[in-house]
């Protein structure tokens, strides 16, 4: 049994949030209302957030509300969101959660998991009701944004159907994924996104209809190396610049190279480099290169030391590269003392 | 998808402020290190299903029914710098002095209906029509649509509003035999229409 009636459905808040363009880039956002199954269309005017009521009763059959961006001298349009509102289709959420609590667009890395929540609402229990009303089709979407891709103007179209279920319950359903599905040579090395949707079932009123969807953005694993220094190196007195070499640097991630004593040891604390530090922050992962020189003045006294390039991210601190040698500072003088009788 | 400027920011990090930090730190992953872990978890997802999700086959409903672009399905209104889109059909007349001020979008920057229409409402005529009308269960009043031409005005066709295309008469549809898709409707899932 749905739990609202027609009537309610016909006044029903309808949450239209423009989260892509706005006027202030060169685009401008429209929202066109489609109704089934009669199929006549509606343009709706909103702020550029927030809510209001449709100004139509929803017809049996429903309708469909399409969320666009168009350059204002009409050369792109790009569809940023839809939802299908019925009277007996139920009425579907999706949020996606990862560990980076960036909120523009849900994002994560390739080797950190993710969940997404799906809450649905209205599902009918009537076995005699038509199957629309019973149940949703949940969908699984990955596209890669090739190897050095970062989404802009990605035609949504061309994803790949990874998995699709029924769903026929009304609650809040949780999923995790450890990793993501996007193909990839390297899995290390992943740049695309997955789309979660909930669409509804063909009937004789409307089309399968999109009620709800997001999309999880999902970048590479950094990379770097240290060069200027091989492992096993012994120096003396002149200390080699140092080259740090660093790509796929997460959006929002701080980089650095430290060094302390002793041979590598995975946890331990150093003294950062100074002028190796880096801090990026943005929508995409950033390639970087560091030269450092006269980096040796936080060398105290002679022995083994180790460097290690390491990127702090919302996931965590990974160490991206690491090289031990050693530096002899030491002056062993050699001399005889001697009497003349 | 929204993009800013590039803020890439060199700091010289204050060296005891990182060093003081504790942090768990571990080896950057490799292609191998998530082969193993994508290989437990498709272990994991064999051994543990979740009911919640029924396996669906069939055509991607995204592909089988995308929305078409709203360029296409829409007319241009022009003149001077501003220019609108509204649903096609929703342009009821188009005097003939005007008929270069729709279909091109030129050098004019787009803008909303409401910011369009009240810069040129003195050649514009927003005119509300019956929901019927829209949904081509109704012809519009054969007296207003010749009114139309006497204005003088391009009409456009308004719902609510809002700009709004009027499908084609469909007879047919004004006398279903089967009952009214409001009622069809509510037999089915035992609203009371």
């Amino acid at each position: 049994m749905k739990a609202f009636s027609l009537t309610t459905l016909m006044t029903a808040g309808l949450i239209l949030a423009a989260t892509g363009q706005n006027p202030g880039d060169g685009f401008t956002n429209f929202i066109r209302q489609k109704q089934y199954p009669s199929g006549f269309e509606r343009d709706v005017y909103v702020s550029s957030t927030g809510q209001r009521l449709s100004e139509l009763a929803i017809d049996p059959g429903g309708a469909r509300f399409e969320l666009w961006t168009v350059k204002t001298n009409a050369s792109a349009q790009y569809l940023l969101d839809t939802r299908f509102v019925s009277a007996y289709i139920p009425i579907a959420t999706v949020a996606i959660s990862t560990g980076d609590p960036y909120t523009a667009i849900p994002r994560t890395r390739a080797d950190r998991p993710f969940t997404v929540s799906i809450q649905i609402t209205g599902m009918s229990s009537d076995p005699s009701a038509q199957e629309a009303a019973r149940r949703v089709r949940f969908l699984r979407h990955v596209q890669s944004y090739g190897t050095t891709g970062t989404g802009v103007g990605i035609d949504r179209s061309q994803a790949t159907l990874h998995t699709q279920s029924f769903m026929d319950n009304n609650g809040t359903f949780t999923t995790s994924y450890a990793l993501t599905a996007i193909p990839a040579a390297n899995l290390a090395k992943v740049r695309g996104e997955e789309r979660f949707s909930v669409f509804s079932l063909e009937d004789y009123q409307a089309p399968a209809s999109q009620l709800a969807s997001k999309y999880v953005q999902v970048w590479p694993v950094a990379d770097g190396t240290i060069s200027g220094i091989a492992s096993g190196t012994s120096l003396r007195f002149d200390a080699p610049a140092l080259t740090f070499t660093m790509n796929d640097l997460y959006p929002d991630s701080r980089t650095y190279a430290q060094i302390y004593p002793g041979p590598a040891v995975l946890g331990t604390q150093g003294t950062v480099i100074p002028g190796s530090a880096l801090i990026v922050y943005d929508t995409v992962p950033h390639n970087r290169t560091l030269v450092v020189t006269d980096w040796d003045e936080v060398i105290r006294e002679s022995g083994q030391y180790t460097i290690e390039l390491l990127t702090v991210t919302p996931f965590g601190t990974d160490r991206l590269h690491h090289v031990t040698f050693n530096i002899n500072r030491d002056i062993n003088v050699n001399a005889t003392v001697s009497t003349v009788e | 998808m929204n993009t800013h400027p590039i803020h890439l920011i060199l700091i010289p990090l204050a060296v005891t402020a990182l060093a003081a930090e504790p942090t768990a730190i571990r080896d950057a992953a490799t292609h191998d290190d998530l082969v193993k872990v994508m290989r437990e978890e498709q272990a994991r997802a064999t051994t543990e299903k979740d009911t919640a999700f029924i396996p669906a086959e069939g055509p991607d409903p995204s592909v089988v029914n995308p929305p078409g672009g709203i360029l296409e399905r829409s007319d241009i209104i022009r003149f001077g710098d501003l220019a609108t889109i509204v649903p096609k059909g929703a342009i009821l007349h188009i005097p003939a002095a005007f008929a270069d001020r729709v279909g091109e979008i030129g050098n004019a920057r787009l803008v909303i209906w409401p910011e369009f229409y009240a810069a040129n409402r003195a050649w514009i005529d927003a005119r509300e029509i019956p929901r019927e009308v829209a949904e081509g269960n109704r012809r519009l009043d054969e007296k207003v649509e010749m009114k139309f031409a006497e204005g003088g005005r391009l009409v456009v066709a308004m719902l609510a509003g809002g700009p709004v295309s009027r499908l084609p008469y469909k007879p047919e549809a004004a006398n279903p035999a089967a009952g009214t898709p409001l009622e069809t409707a509510a037999a089915a899932t035992n609203i009371e229409p």
